[in-house]
């Protein structure tokens, strides 16, 4: 996967983000991590929410890289695939770790209920909450403009 | 230790029957007997080329083991599912480059972080189609985050998914007490242990 091929199949184009639409992303990932904590919602809907934040975490590097996934069928799996290609090796093991997760919160949003395990709900929580943590330094680091 | 000994085993029982390229091929159509492999599909799937492949595959169709068709200039091979030798030849190939071997490999290094796992649903009961997802139950404090690294290589070479549910020790047992339905109908259901064995699960479910 390049960015090179991603825009010649109109899965990304170029953008140019801003501390603003950045900043209503920290908000919403705020929300999802919080929400992902509350133990009277099911593991399914922690787990979904979690998933989502990281989800969010990813969109923001690849903001800041200059480019936004398009909206089609796969858009998720190319957005977690696309965080390789801008946070390099260290973003590797989250990338697999996440597409893992993206398949369950499918079946958890459209097919089945009671699908994610308690045990999996905390770690994804963990794992969302890392993830998040190593692209804010990542900003920091690379677009200090655009940094919290 | 038994595990490695098992796996080189394994690998001599198929090195000694075939040459590399035609394990490669029957690996991959007994793996999958419901998929048409296009000819540079499966070069590609082995990481060799289409050339290379074509004296194995006239040999395997004219012994009746695989069944081409033509689509205009494609050729399309699958494993022939009437062969009176297709079950042995699948048996054969399950327990030694299948799909458990395979998850047991990428396994091995987590010790005991995983007490037991095991492979439920369709493919358990060798009931899968070409696509069937693989279902997997896995109990100990190794996590999907641990795991999807190699997960994500091990579905590359099975070519297809490979859906994880984890549980914790602790939450497994708990499960266990409340009767829950899901875990309940899997431990009902046919298995093939990928870690441990009925033993250790009994043990774990306190029997």
């Amino acid at each position: 996967m390049t960015w090179t091929k991603l825009l010649a199949n109109k899965e990304a184009q170029r953008h140019k983000t801003s501390k603003k639409e950045l900043d209503n992303m920290r908000a919403l990932i705020a929300r999802d991590l919080a929400d992902a904590g509350i133990t009277g919602l099911s593991a399914d809907r922690r787990f979904a929410t979690a998933y989502n934040a990281a989800l969010q975490a990813a969109n923001m590097a690849i903001a800041c890289a200059g480019y936004r996934i398009m909206s089609k069928v796969g858009h998720h799996r190319v957005s977690l695939e696309s965080t390789k290609l801008v946070l390099g090796k260290p973003a590797h093991k989250y990338a697999d770790y996440f597409e893992t997760c993206r398949r369950k919160r499918n079946t958890i949003d459209y097919t089945f209920s009671n699908v994610a395990t308690e045990t999996e709900a905390k770690e994804i929580l963990v794992q969302a909450a890392e993830f998040y943590n190593q692209v804010e330094d990542w900003i920091t680091k690379t677009h200090p403009s655009l940094k919290m | 230790m038994r595990n490695n000994v098992r796996n080189m085993r394994n690998h001599s029982v198929l090195t000694a029957l075939f040459p590399q390229v035609r394990q490669g091929v029957l690996a991959a159509t007994l793996g999958q007997p419901d998929k048409w492999w296009y000819l540079s599909e499966l070069a590609g799937h082995l990481g060799t080329s289409p050339s290379s492949l074509q004296r194995e595959l006239s040999s395997l169709v004219a012994s009746g083991i695989l069944v081409h068709r033509r689509e205009g200039t494609r050729v399309y091979f699958k494993a022939e599912t009437q062969s009176p030798v297709f079950r042995n030849l699948q048996q054969l190939f399950e327990k030694t480059a299948g799909l458990a071997p395979i998850l047991e490999q990428i396994l091995k290094p987590f010790g005991n972080k995983i007490q037991c796992a095991f492979i439920y649903g369709s493919v358990a009961r060798s009931r899968e189609h070409a696509m069937s997802d693989v279902d997997v139950m896995l109990i100990g404090s190794a996590g999907l985050a641990d795991l999807s690294p190699a997960l994500r290589k091990a579905e590359e070479r099975l070519g297809r998914e490979v859906n994880v549910t984890a549980y914790s020790l602790e939450e497994f047992r708990e499960k266990i007490k409340s009767r829950d339905h899901f875990i309940a109908a899997v431990l009902r259901g046919r298995k093939r242990f990928v870690k441990g064995g009925q033993s250790d699960l009994d043990e774990i479910v306190g029997k």
